[in-house]
């Protein structure tokens, strides 16, 4: 009995290791997985950025009027932009919404979505100047 | 049967024995595929990989 139990334990412990060492390496392939997604996703876009990009965003109210655009560079340069940068700019231009509201929508603080919201600024007028040349 | 004598044979290339392990960790690997909320089917066929080098790698 003593034995069996003994074969149990180092088999259990066995697991354990095993386990311990898959997750190691499950951890690391995922973060090299979405690094590498990310980096795809910021260096290439799709053809058509809007059934991909606004389909799955948080807030679908954007979409109607998003899709008034005309302007392809306009187009890219959002596509271009994170979810939550589109966000913010979204609701800052098309519905007037406040920082404070936005900080308490993304669980976020005042000084923060305001960074974000003027760096969003500027990353779409380099781009767009950049197109422009 | 015991986890020892399943990874043993696994790692002597049984392919019930891997398809065990593969069973055992399934779930382990559903949950980390998951990314965003959503889950990567991409993302699951290379943990699926990763799980069978480790199967060979690991040293009892």
């Amino acid at each position: 009995m003593g034995q069996h139990n003994n074969d149990q334990k180092e088999s259990f412990s066995l697991q354990n290791r095993f386990t311990a060492y898959l997750l190691i390496a499950l951890k690391r392939k995922k973060r090299d997985y979405l690094q590498k997604k990310s980096r795809i996703e910021t260096y290439e876009f799709t053809t058509d950025p809007l059934s991909v990009q606004f389909a799955g965003s948080p807030d679908n109210r954007m979409s109607p009027a998003v899709s008034q655009i005309e302007d392809d560079a306009l187009m890219q340069a959002l596509a271009q932009l994170t979810a939550r940068e589109r966000y913010i700019l979204f609701q800052r231009v098309l519905y007037g919404s406040e920082y404070d509201d936005l900080a308490a929508d993304l669980n976020s603080r005042y000084g923060s979505i305001a960074t974000a919201y003027h760096r969003t600024i500027k990353k779409l007028r380099k781009k767009l100047q950049g197109g422009r040349k | 049967m015991n986890f020892k004598d399943i990874l043993t044979q696994a790692q002597h290339g049984s392919e019930q024995a891997i398809a065990e392990v593969m069973a055992r960790y399934k779930s382990l690997l559903l949950k980390e595929s998951v990314c965003r909320g959503l889950f990567d089917e991409d993302l699951y066929q290379e943990l699926c990989i990763i799980l069978l080098n480790c199967i060979r790698n690991f040293r009892i």
